[in-house]
């Protein structure tokens, strides 16, 4: 499957409005899920992550990211439906190892402890277990966020200032 | 009115004489100079310290504030005291501490000192438009479980008008000069508040609204709430780290936020942010 294949597919499913796509023959598996809600951005930003952190051999790692960038790019270009791609080609182990970390409450989202004070974590910050990685403040009540366990930061998911939900996921962090 | 005349000085004992507490209290860490309550609080509640611990401090080099604010603590005149909670609840309700502790700062203030203080939302301690009490509560969670809370309190209390920094003279008072304002400069100037039976009653009503709140939530201590909440009505402005909100404040919802008319028929629910109440 080339990456003119890949855009036809994304076309179809996005014209036809099919939810769901699952395509398999021999080494090749490819499977399109739409989902109106998810936030692009931030999925584009932990495929990167991903992407750089895959130990597939160099010739799946280049299909993959070749059909991987193609895909999204065509994505972004038409931007309605299509917002996500979730598993392609072997990605699927990848992503079972990595853990969201959520918000215990409604609150305003901060990234450091103090405005004049550095992050606690930036984006590959390996972060010991214990450790703080952000704030959530709700009425004065700061809350600090801590891993249990050893990790890799992949991905923030929210602004600093930003009002997060109950349940909203922050990171994506890999345990190391 | 519980006033000394001679040096104010902080006891254990005396405190624990006072106490009617079942938990809160029971070990109390006190220390002459610490950084900050809170942050040895954190320490304490790390090393398995026990659920309702209190450290407190006769002087603080490195007293917090909200947003890394410094909180002036000068020795032998104030209270600087945290509480270690280890509670099962959610941390979904846990902000109902900050409004827990604003009320029983604002009871024992005006049990110990006859001053009817406002709270200014969500949990500054205000006379006459002017600080006299700050909370600052902390809370650390690992998977949405709650690890521990600290509830750090500072009052000022004996500490005198020419001993507050100029910077902050416009926005801060102390008990002592409340007092002497309403008994005439001229009379007895060495008015002081006895610290120990202040703290004493803090803790007491602490506790017993932490016990309502864990049996029966927080509508009942919303209730009394309202007697110091003196906003209702007011212009105020909200900054926060990305937006700002203006209008009116209309009241308090079931869990302590603050409702402000923004237009017509507009209603704002607050959760967080710096509050300034518009002249």
């Amino acid at each position: 499957m080339n990456i003119k294949d890949v855009k036809d597919i994304v076309k179809f499913i996005k014209s036809n409005k099919i939810g769901e796509f699952y395509y398999k023959k021999g080494d090749e598996e490819i499977k399109i899920k739409l989902d109106e809600d998810f936030d692009f951005k931030d999925y584009k930003n932990i495929k990167n992550n991903m992407r750089q952190e895959k130990n597939h051999d160099k010739f799946a790692d280049e299909q993959i990211s070749e059909a991987e960038a193609a895909a999204l790019s065509n994505i972004s270009n038409q931007a309605s439906h299509t917002q996500e791609i979730d598993t392609i080609v072997g990605i699927k182990e990848d992503i079972s190892k990595f853990k969201e970390i959520v918000s215990p409450f409604v609150g305003a989202f901060y990234r450091s402890s103090a405005p004049d004070k550095p992050s606690f974590v930036e984006v590959n910050s390996i972060v010991e277990k214990n450790s703080a990685v952000c704030i959530i403040e709700a009425m004065k009540l700061m809350n600090e966020i801590e891993v249990d366990i050893k990790c890799r930061i992949v991905s923030i998911l929210a602004e600093n200032g930003q009002v997060v939900e109950y349940g909203q996921p922050l990171f994506i962090v890999e345990p190391v | 009115m519980d006033v000394v005349n001679d040096l104010d000085y902080i006891d254990i004992f005396e405190i624990k004489k006072h106490l009617k507490t079942n938990f809160i209290g029971k070990n109390i860490f006190y220390e002459e100079k610490v950084g900050s309550t809170n942050s040895m609080a954190r320490e304490l509640a790390v090393k398995n310290a026990k659920n309702g611990s209190v450290v407190i401090a006769d002087t603080q080099d490195k007293g917090k504030g909200r947003n890394g604010k410094i909180w002036t603590s000068p020795k032998a005149c104030n209270i600087y005291m945290s509480i270690i909670l280890k509670p099962k609840f959610s941390p979904e309700i846990a902000h109902g501490m900050t409004i827990l502790a604003a009320v029983a700062g604002a009871e024992s203030i005006e049990e110990i000192s006859s001053i009817t203080p406002q709270i200014k939302w969500p949990n500054d301690i205000l006379i006459n438009s002017k600080k006299i009490s700050g909370i600052l509560t902390e809370m650390s969670t690992q998977n949405k479980i709650i690890e521990y809370i600290i509830v750090g309190i500072g009052i000022n209390v004996n500490l005198k008008e020419e001993d507050i920094p100029e910077g902050i003279k416009h926005v801060a008072t102390s008990l002592h000069i409340e007092k002497m304002k309403i008994k005439g400069i001229n009379e007895d100037n060495n008015i002081l508040i006895n610290r120990n039976n202040l703290i004493a009653s803090f803790l007491n009503k602490f506790e017993r609204y932490y016990e309502t709140f864990q049996s029966t939530g927080l509508s009942s201590v919303l209730q009394s709430y309202q007697k110091y909440f003196g906003m209702i009505g007011k212009d105020v402005e909200i900054n926060n780290e990305n937006n700002k909100i203006k209008g009116q404040v209309v009241g308090i919802d079931s869990k302590g936020a603050l409702l402000v008319k923004t237009g017509e028929n507009e209603l704002e629910k607050v959760i967080s942010g710096e509050l300034t109440a518009l002249i």
